[in-house]
């Protein structure tokens, strides 16, 4: 009668090893800090679209509460450019640079939220 | 096959299931964040410190708000559930407290309480005893019967102007808290001075925050971050003992941070500034946190921030703090409080327990 195969062999030792580091390294690793690489539009609350940053930038549009936003994403952030709101706070905020940060137009409830590496350093800011 | 090889294929199911587990955590790619939206919430998944970090982005009560959960690396799904939940917590609040929506059990109490005292939920009930408990400890400098002052300031409106002094004079007349007649038996609400409207303001929003940190706990979370505007409160330590690092906007600059400090589990932070919410007139900005007493924005602070055991005491002690100004440290300082306080000019003041967690950024 033929011995019943080893359960495990070296091979599978070595097989392993290599499956155990390679999890690892990807369970604990930490995020790399980088540039924004898109932008989450959301409105009335509801997440609509997401723009990945494309070389150079581009102006868009969109449709809010009360007509449309219209702001720019590009390499150095998004800023909003015209807005139907009354008090233009939106406008005023200039151009937000930093990922996790948002572009916020309440009274057309439309929220640009830059998305990316995030400064993982931070877990929030109080304002 | 030979049995070495089969032996070698049990060993590479193993992987697979290990490779599954990361799948779960809704990472894709080792370190990179992985997005879905549910409903009107962004949900990311990431994986942190050996755990799998769940956040999730969306609106409530005209805020962003982001919530955080931290779950064992294969539980993906209870993280979801949890930051789910949570929203629909905030949403709960919101649809009971919110001024702004008719159906509000707030608005019925104002529409109803000025001709006959209204029955109260146990949720309100206890929100507006506590507020009135804070304003009286406060001295006034927190006060939710202002909903008639915001309204003669009228800050979201499209042509912005100052209130004359007969509109601000018949609105101080309906703001103060000897206004509200409670009757514990039953829980019930009357107003007793005209003009009388209830604004839970800031306050309803660190309920709202407090309420969702208490589905996440419900949920089985023990470490999470619940953020709204900004005013957050925190669970736990986050994965290898690191605390919450917070920073401090810069009232001069939205870009910029003042400086961040640590937040501990079960601290909430809130932060009012004259930055948020107001409109300018000959120069002069008007912003929305009104002193109940004068009917006038407040003017001894540019922001104030607070650490407290809850998010919606956070949020009323932090006007009061705005509108008390940097002198309100020697009290606060004695009660051993963590608070900090940017006056007009600029330079800003903060109690001792503040500055040894500060890591101040921009020099003054």
């Amino acid at each position: 009668m033929k011995d019943a195969p080893p359960f495990f062999r070296p091979l599978d030792g070595v097989l392993l090893l290599v499956i155990l580091v390679v999890a690892g390294v990807s369970l604990f690793r930490q995020p790399d800090e980088g540039p924004v690489r898109s932008l989450a539009v959301l409105v009335d609350g509801r997440w609509v679209k997401e723009i990945p940053l494309v070389a150079g930038g581009a102006e868009h549009v969109i449709r809010g509460a009360r007509g449309d936003c219209r702001f720019r994403f590009d390499e150095e952030g998004c800023q909003m450019l015209a807005s139907p709101c009354p008090m233009k706070h939106c406008l005023r905020q200039g151009k937000v640079k930093v990922a996790g940060r948002a572009v916020v137009c309440l009274p057309n409830r439309v929220a640009l939220v830059l998305r990316g590496h995030e400064d993982e350093s931070l877990d929030g800011i109080s304002r | 096959m030979s049995e070495q090889l089969r032996s070698s294929t049990s060993v590479l199911i193993l992987f697979l299931a290990l490779a599954l587990s990361c799948v779960g955590c809704g990472a894709p790619e080792p370190g990179r964040v992985a997005a879905r939206a549910e409903g009107d919430v962004l949900l990311e998944a990431h994986p942190d410190g050996g755990l799998c970090r769940v956040r999730g982005r969306g609106m409530r009560m005209d805020t962003f708000v982001e919530i955080t959960a931290y779950v064992p690396i294969e539980s993906f799904s209870k993280g979801r559930k949890a930051v789910l939940a949570a929203f629909s917590a905030m949403a709960a609040v919101e649809a009971r407290c919110s001024r702004y929506m008719e159906t509000s059990e707030l608005s019925q109490v104002n529409a109803m309480a000025s001709t006959a005292a209204v029955t109260l939920s146990p949720e309100l009930w206890e929100l507006l005893s506590l507020a009135r408990r804070e304003g009286e400890r406060l001295q006034g400098r927190f006060d939710p019967t202002v909903g008639g002052l915001l309204d003669a300031w009228n800050f979201g409106a499209i042509e912005t102007r100052l209130p004359d002094e007969a509109t601000l004079g018949k609105a101080l007349a309906g703001v103060g808290l000897d206004g509200l007649r409670f009757q514990t038996e039953g829980r019930r609400l009357g107003f007793t001075r005209p003009g009388t409207v209830l604004d839970l303001g800031g306050y309803a929003k660190g309920h709202a925050i407090d309420e969702g940190a208490r589905a996440l706990r419900d949920s089985g979370i023990t470490i999470g971050l619940v953020n709204a505007g900004g005013d957050m409160i925190a669970m736990g330590e986050k994965p290898g003992g690191r605390p919450w690092n917070i920073g401090l906007q810069d009232p001069d600059d939205p870009q910029a941070l003042l400086g961040t400090f640590p937040l501990k589990g079960g601290e909430a932070v809130a932060t009012s500034g004259d930055y948020e919410r107001y409109f300018e007139v000959d120069g002069k900005r008007y912003h929305h946190l009104l002193d109940p007493l004068t009917g006038r924005p407040g003017r001894k602070s540019r922001s104030v921030t607070i650490v407290a055991t809850s998010a919606a005491l956070a949020d009323l002690e932090a006007t009061a703090l705005f509108l008390e100004g940097p002198e309100a440290l020697k009290r606060l300082e004695k009660e051993g409080r963590v608070a900090m306080v940017v006056d007009p000019k600029g330079r800003w003041h903060a109690t001792p327990p503040f500055r040894r967690r500060f890591d101040e950024r921009r020099r003054q």
